[in-house]
């Protein structure tokens, strides 16, 4: 079988790329920046792009998408700019929804799946973080109403916790810019709320998927991977 | 939890048992709701005071926990069955909560009765050496 991980050469796409290789898949790889091992380059909200993953889902068999792409969108609600926020929604949402909005038929008529990672930000709101929560809340949201359309394919969303990635660093130091405190003091602070007591690995989320793509049912699983710190 | 001297009908019966699939790595809790009333006060109490003593006979920081519960789907169930599935959802939230690092990660499965696929591809993650972050987490698998 085949999956598509976008996002692939961030901390998170990347495990989730590796767990599926190991598990037997043929994977392909999509980032909007170059890296090595990348299928297809570029931002899935361009035209050009995204026809050329979803050419790439046509021709290649591809039964699995894996969108594990994002940014990070720290900012107090009162300190954001305009243009980041139309930044945060077009990459974390807007560009998931284009990228199904193509390629779903193919998936469905193969028995496929759709996999979202979303964020615990997504089940739960963050101050100075407002922004991202709504476009990962957005996701979460969309992804259950879409699950009900007849002839979907299935649809699954993992929330991963604080995970040890790139993208939580630069979420981290952004709180800390806003707070005034130290990036070591905003992690000290945020592992005293998670009862397992650490940070999650990216093979951790990347494992969930692939549970989550083996699933038969067809209802929506959204699934909280985060520790305990964000529950559902 | 203290004991009641006198038991009362819980909502729930509870049985231990061990997939052989996952053998003796992950601890399967298998709660029936039974058709105690669920307005009776004390069959909530029974339930969730039986959920908690049976979870502390598993309290170790190693031990990985999963309550698997069949109910019907969520379309056709009833609001007595929600009723001790949200009452399960939260008791195990609160749990974990609480506990912190004294226990293993503990979540809540739940299937209708012919789901055993999806059920034994579940214990397996949750068994997984990658499996251990999700805690305190509901897994509701129904179809709608």
């Amino acid at each position: 079988m085949s999956v598509l991980v976008t996002g692939a050469a961030g901390g998170i796409g990347s495990a989730v790329a590796t767990v599926f290789e190991a598990a037997g898949y043929r994977v392909f790889r999509h980032d909007a920046r170059p890296d090595v091992n990348m299928t297809i380059v570029g931002n899935l909200l361009d035209a050009t792009t995204l026809t050329a993953v979803t050419n790439l889902v046509s021709e290649e068999g591809i039964s699995m998408i894996v969108a594990a792409h994002g940014i990070a969108g720290p900012g107090a609600l009162d300190t954001i700019s305009t243009e980041f926020l139309e930044r945060i929604i077009d990459i974390n949402t807007r560009s998931v929804i284009a990228l199904y909005g193509e390629t779903a038929p193919y998936l469905s008529g193969r028995g496929g799946s759709f996999i979202v990672v979303s964020s615990q930000a997504g089940l739960v709101g963050e101050a100075g973080n407002a922004v991202y929560s709504a476009s990962k809340f957005a996701l979460v949201g969309w992804a259950r109403s879409i699950s009900r359309s007849a002839g979907s394919p299935r649809i699954r969303v993992v929330c991963p916790g604080m995970t040890e990635t790139p993208l939580l660093v630069k979420a981290f130091e952004g709180n800390a810019a806003d707070l005034g405190i130290t990036y070591e003091e905003v992690l000290a602070d945020r592992m005293k709320k998670v009862p397992g007591g650490r940070l999650g690995r990216p093979s951790e989320i990347g494992r969930t998927a692939l549970w989550l793509s083996e699933l038969l049912t067809s209802a929506c699983v959204v699934a909280p991977v985060t520790g305990g710190e964000v529950l559902r | 939890m203290s004991n009641n001297t006198e038991p009362s009908p819980s909502l729930v019966t509870l049985e231990m048992w061990t997939s052989p699939i996952t053998s003796d790595s992950l601890s399967i809790i298998r709660a029936e709701v039974t058709s105690a009333d669920p307005s009776n006060g004390s069959a909530l109490a029974a339930a969730i005071d039986d959920t908690v003593n049976t979870l502390n006979t598993l309290r170790s920081p190693n031990a990985r926990v999963v309550i698997d519960v069949r109910a019907r789907r969520a379309s056709i169930a009833t609001a007595e069955q929600d009723s001790i599935l949200e009452a399960l959802r939260g008791l195990i939230q609160g749990y974990v909560a609480e506990s912190g690092g004294q226990i293993g990660p503990v979540n809540l499965v739940v299937t209708t009765a012919d789901q055993t696929e999806d059920r034994d591809l579940t214990w397996t993650y949750l068994a997984d050496p990658d499996g251990a972050f999700a805690r305190g987490a509901t897994f509701d698998l129904r179809e709608e």
